[in-house]
């Protein structure tokens, strides 16, 4: 009688350990893509375009990347390419990983300068000079 | 609370089974609802982070507020000069609005209701594409932003409508 009910006792055990190893890992699961580069990667790209279409000439913009920094480090990027432009195509890049990124095209033609600070980025944007 | 109906639901398995003594069918039964459980909760994280995000609505309105603001500073420029050149006097980029592009835009200025100047550039099919999400749901047509504006220039009754389209999905690139 007592093996059996050690059994049974085992046996919850097992069953409630293996359940909380099964909702943890997917809690971590859900967590960590939340916290993935690429979710990143798209809204930094569309925000800089978007603050770069938005402004006018003579503007400087700070913005805070921490969170891109963090990830860049994580995934031992370079800090000075996470965040560039490409003035043939007028698309903003973002890669927090490696060999990979995200690119977003503004419609503006501006001279644009971008330079990294700490946790912040600094946008200037001037007139064009031909 | 999911435990408690896991333990609940298991329960109520291994009473029905064991009616018919087949209690070690359970395992398989467990491992089948964390399955279906799992696969729910990562089907359902991917479908929500694929979906990304989509700013063509607030970049179409700042494209047409950028224009109508420009046009209508320079209305000395766009009245005496036939060859009036909107790229440059609204520093926009030449090369996004030539096909293919992601970008369109269409502006007139109305003098006292006559037409007096009309400019398109960008994707042209936009301007259709861009009102058939009035009536369905259309997930990849472009958004757009309509503006108008009326004013006095040179004791003169101007208006000026600005219509602007933007279809940009973004993307991933290999560097």
């Amino acid at each position: 009688m007592n093996k059996k009910a050690d059994t049974l006792i085992l046996e919850q055990v097992i069953f409630i350990i293996l359940n909380i190893i099964f909702i943890a890992s997917l809690m971590y699961f859900v967590y960590d893509v939340g916290n993935r580069g690429f979710i990143y990667e798209e809204g930094y790209a569309k925000q800089i375009a978007l603050m770069i279409d938005s402004a006018e000439p003579g503007t400087a913009i700070l913005v805070d990347i921490s969170k891109a920094i963090d990830i860049a480090m994580k995934n031992k990027n370079n800090l000075e390419n996470i965040i560039s432009l490409d003035k043939k195509n007028n698309r903003v890049l973002v890669a927090l990983g490696k060999n990979r990124g995200y690119g977003y095209q503004y419609f503006s033609d501006y001279d644009i300068n971008l330079k990294l600070d700490a946790n912040w980025l600094s946008i200037v944007i001037e007139e064009k000079s031909d | 609370m999911l435990i408690g109906y896991l333990l609940l639901l298991r329960k109520k398995v291994i009473k029905m089974l064991n009616k018919f003594g087949r209690q070690k069918i359970l395992s398989a039964w467990w491992f089948f609802v964390l399955a279906v459980i799992g696969g729910g909760i990562v089907t359902g994280v991917w479908i929500y982070y694929s979906t990304g995000i989509n700013s063509n609505n607030l970049e179409a309105d700042i494209l047409s507020s950028k224009l109508l603001n420009c046009v209508k500073e320079n209305m000395n420029e766009l009245t005496l000069n036939r060859n009036f050149e909107i790229f440059n006097e609204c520093n926009l980029n030449r090369g996004v609005f030539e096909k293919p592009s992601n970008f369109y835009f269409r502006v007139f200025v109305f003098k006292e209701d006559e037409l007096v100047s009309e400019i398109k550039k960008g994707d042209f099919s936009f301007e259709k594409d861009c009102f058939i999400e009035e009536n369905v749901v259309a997930i990849r047509f472009p958004k757009c932003s309509v503006k108008k504006q009326s004013f006095v220039f040179n004791n003169e009754n101007y208006e000026i409508f600005v219509l602007a389209g933007v279809n940009q999905q973004g993307g991933r690139l290999d560097f």
